[in-house]
């Protein structure tokens, strides 16, 4: 088949849904196909540039006569018109959704903020029935399709790896470790902040691109103020094989956003290493597959109860090793495999 | 709160700015409104003079613009009157926002704006053959060419078949209207959402004489008819309505009372003496309000005619509503909006008569139908409720306004693509952003 994969991506910004893409493709051509990806700019600073972009999507024209199915995974590359398309919906806008009236929301809270939203909502409701298929990355994102567009999703299809022979299991070191786009909706602050409560030796590593300057900024002034430059380290960028090998020595992972749409691929990432993951009562779809007590911690959202929770944790070495046993048969438990994944979307 | 721009006329002569200042009184609580007069030298002569109130006349306009690109909505009362009117349509071209139009004619507004003062035909004729195509282009040539007296209008039904109310709110993000008849004449044109709300409360409603009972029954019924007395008042009807009618002359008298125009007072006093009335029917002319509001008082019919009716709204039938006295109108425009058993409604001159001597005769259905105008009144025009329509309207408008913005956006891609006059590419186009309308 000729696959077309329509996505939308911020110039720059690399995060979950471009690594979930680039896996799908490269899994797609092992298995014998020709893949070409679509990639629109997008940028949703001003409701006017939303607007904009969606209108652009809808204008497109794909010929059926080269491309056999467009597989689409985010808002709002997933109103691209065409008659065989599937959804792998990882993002809708979600400012105008369940992020509507928190921090995180884009649009203004004025009529035409208002106006906006509803354009967008109106715009999903509509253009998100036009596909042959929908599935979601996780039961949280088919949730709100549910909740928010009365949409019922034809299946949930977990993303695994696309090397999960990079990571394994290795030392306990001595830190915790939070690989992760770095962006408020992380949370890396949190855990700065928790930094302060800990009373034992043990360290935080952060790594991962700030989407903006300001950020990291922000961050190593919160970790310079605090006194913490011996216990924090923040790394920026890292490669994937930097990565494994730093989550294959670390004692625990966390793993902490904000209401996230799946559980992660820091969540794979640990538990293909063996480590259990510290996550948050609302960080989103994380609770899919940690189960507190049992391969991870669910934990309040606040620095003095993830500081407890690390404490916790490194107080008891052997029931950590044990969590870390529990997390990675998690991955068979859940069948987090790309064969599931590329039958449903594939048709084969 | 909402922040509202709100340019009208605020003297204390014009009518539009005694409305305005029945508006903002109340909707100064519920908004943050700073009002733009477009007709005072002299804030003193302002209706609402301690208000948030900048004068248009005396700041440069750079610092208006500025002041209207903060404000969330700019409401433009928009009027037949250019010395009014002229400024407040010229920003409401370069700032779109909500129109109150007060008047559906607007073309005296036109011929005073642009052949008039800007000696500018050419921008009439554009602006009349916007409004009402080719048609409207060889009725403006002959205007501008002098073979028709603009004024001719004014007394002709042909004023209301040319109305420019489509020219005066071009680009505007919405208008609001005050009767049924204008929403609907708006709603063939315009591609802009259009609300009708009923007026708010008039002043007078509050002052001792309104709250007054109708007279008691006695020998002479009296008729008052007020305003500008021109030929549009048929009060030359009137009189050769009581003329021919022996219940009539045997039964009213008929006070008209406001400033006459001379052709027509010669007229109405040939008229007089035709059917010797003089004993019957008084011209006083004008007289201040104190007076008139005695008049009314008194009055047991006032007669609140309009023949040909030019789409307006009428303010004085709604002071005699609230006086609660039986009123008489013609049946049509927004006169016509009435329920029928609030006023009494006619036609022509056997209508008007006959009219008239029922609610002569017929005692107790005069005092019902003056009860009933004045519960309906009551119960319709409420300032309070007004100020809720007008902030819940301007709450849609500016939820749209992302809608329009995208819209805008596509046509100038379109424009620069050479594509704006290629139908399909307009079309595709239109057709997709008017999927992404919400419902």
């Amino acid at each position: 088949m000729n696959i077309a994969l329509v996505n939308v991506k911020a110039p720059f910004v690399r995060g979950g849904a471009e690594y979930l893409i680039d896996s799908l493709a490269a899994k797609i051509v092992e298995r014998g196909h020709r893949i070409v990806k679509i990639e629109l700019p997008f940028n949703w600073n001003t409701p006017q540039n939303v607007l904009s972009h969606m209108l652009a999507c809808r204008l497109i024209r794909l010929d059926p006569e080269t491309i056999d199915l467009v597989i689409a995974i985010k808002f709002p590359a997933y109103y691209v018109p065409f008659a065989n398309k599937k959804l792998w919906l990882v993002h809708q806008l979600r400012q105008v959704y369940e992020l509507w009236g928190t921090n995180y929301q884009i649009f203004p809270s004025t009529p035409e903020g208002e106006g906006a939203r509803a354009m967008v909502i109106a715009a999903d409701n509509l253009y998100l029935r036009e596909a042959k298929a929908i599935y979601t990355n996780s039961r949280i994102v088919a949730g709100r399709l549910k909740r928010f567009n009365d949409i019922d999703a034809d299946g949930v299809l977990y993303p695994p790896l696309l090397n999960p022979e990079l990571f394994g299991p290795g030392e306990f070191g001595d830190y915790f470790f939070y690989p992760s786009r770095m962006t408020t909706i992380k949370r890396q602050e949190l855990a700065i902040e928790a930094m302060r409560h800990v009373r034992s030796n043990f360290k935080l590593v952060l790594a991962g691109k700030a989407d903006h300057d300001a950020y990291d900024k922000h961050l190593r002034y919160k970790i310079a103020h605090y006194g913490l430059e011996d216990r924090v380290k923040l790394l920026g960028f890292i490669s994937d094989e930097e990565k494994a090998r730093l989550m294959s020595n670390a004692y625990a992972a966390l793993y902490i956003p904000f209401d996230e749409d799946s559980y992660g691929y820091v969540t794979l990432e640990a538990f293909h290493s063996h480590k259990p993951v510290i996550t948050l009562i609302d960080s989103g779809g994380t609770d899919e597959v940690i189960e507190d007590g049992l391969n991870g911690l669910i934990l309040q959202p606040s620095a003095e109860a993830l500081a407890e929770g690390m404490e916790r944790l490194w107080a008891d070495r052997a029931a950590t090793r044990a969590m870390g046993e529990a997390a990675f048969e998690t991955l068979d438990r859940h069948g987090i495999r790309w064969e599931h994944v590329l039958e449903n979307l594939l048709g084969e | 709160m909402t922040k509202i721009a709100w340019l009208t006329p605020f003297s204390r002569s014009s009518a539009i700015g005694q409305y305005s200042a029945i508006i903002l009184e109340k909707l100064a609580a519920m908004a943050e409104v700073t009002i733009f007069a477009s007709d005072l030298e002299d804030r003193a002569q302002a209706w609402l003079p301690d208000s948030d109130l900048r004068l248009l006349k005396r700041e440069r306009s750079a610092t208006i613009e500025a002041a209207l690109a903060a404000s969330d909505v700019a409401i433009y009362n928009l009027g037949n009157y250019y010395p009014y009117h002229g400024i407040i349509w010229d920003y409401s071209r370069r700032f779109p926002g909500i129109c109150i139009l007060h008047d559906l004619v607007m073309h005296p507004f036109f011929i005073d704006y642009y052949v008039y003062n800007q000696h500018n035909n050419a921008g009439y004729l554009r602006e009349i053959t916007y409004a009402h195509g080719e048609a409207g282009r060889i009725l403006g040539e002959k205007v501008v060419r002098g073979e028709i007296d603009p004024m001719f209008f004014w007394s002709s039904a042909t004023l209301l078949d040319y109305s420019m109310a489509k020219a005066a709110l071009r680009g505007a993000e919405g208008a609001v209207v005050h009767s049924a008849y204008a929403l609907g004449r708006l709603t063939e044109f315009s591609g802009f959402p259009v609300k009708h709300i009923p007026f708010p409360t008039p002043t007078i409603a509050h002052h001792p004489l309104a709250k007054s009972p109708p007279p008691q029954p006695r020998e002479t019924v009296k008729l008052l008819t007020y305003g500008m007395i021109n030929p549009n008042k048929c009060v030359d009807q009137v009189i050769e309505a009581i003329g021919t009618s022996g219940i009539l002359r045997a039964q009213i008298s008929y006070d008209v009372v406001g400033k006459l125009e001379p052709t027509y007072e010669r007229l109405l006093r040939a008229g007089i003496d035709k059917y010797n009335l003089r004993e019957h029917v008084t011209l006083h002319g004008y007289q201040p309000d104190e007076t008139l509001y005695q008049m009314m008082a008194d009055a047991d019919v006032i007669i609140n005619l309009r023949n040909p009716h030019y789409g307006e709204s009428s303010w004085s039938l709604l002071e005699a509503a609230f006086f609660g006295r039986t009123t008489v109108v013609w049946k049509h425009g927004y006169y016509d909006e009435f329920p029928d058993d609030t006023v009494v409604k006619v036609n022509s001159l056997d209508t008007l008569r006959d009219g008239l001597e029922k609610l002569v005769v017929d005692t107790p259905d005069r005092y019902r139908r003056a009860e009933r105008l004045r519960t309906y009144a009551e119960s319709t025009f409420v300032t309070e409720r007004y100020c809720d329509e007008l902030l819940s309207f301007i709450e849609r408008i500016r939820r749209q306004r992302p809608l329009l913005g995208l819209a805008d956006f596509a046509a100038e891609q379109l424009y620069l693509l050479g594509a704006a006059n290629d139908p399909s590419a307009v079309r595709r186009v239109a057709d997709e952003i008017d999927r992404l309308r919400p419902s």
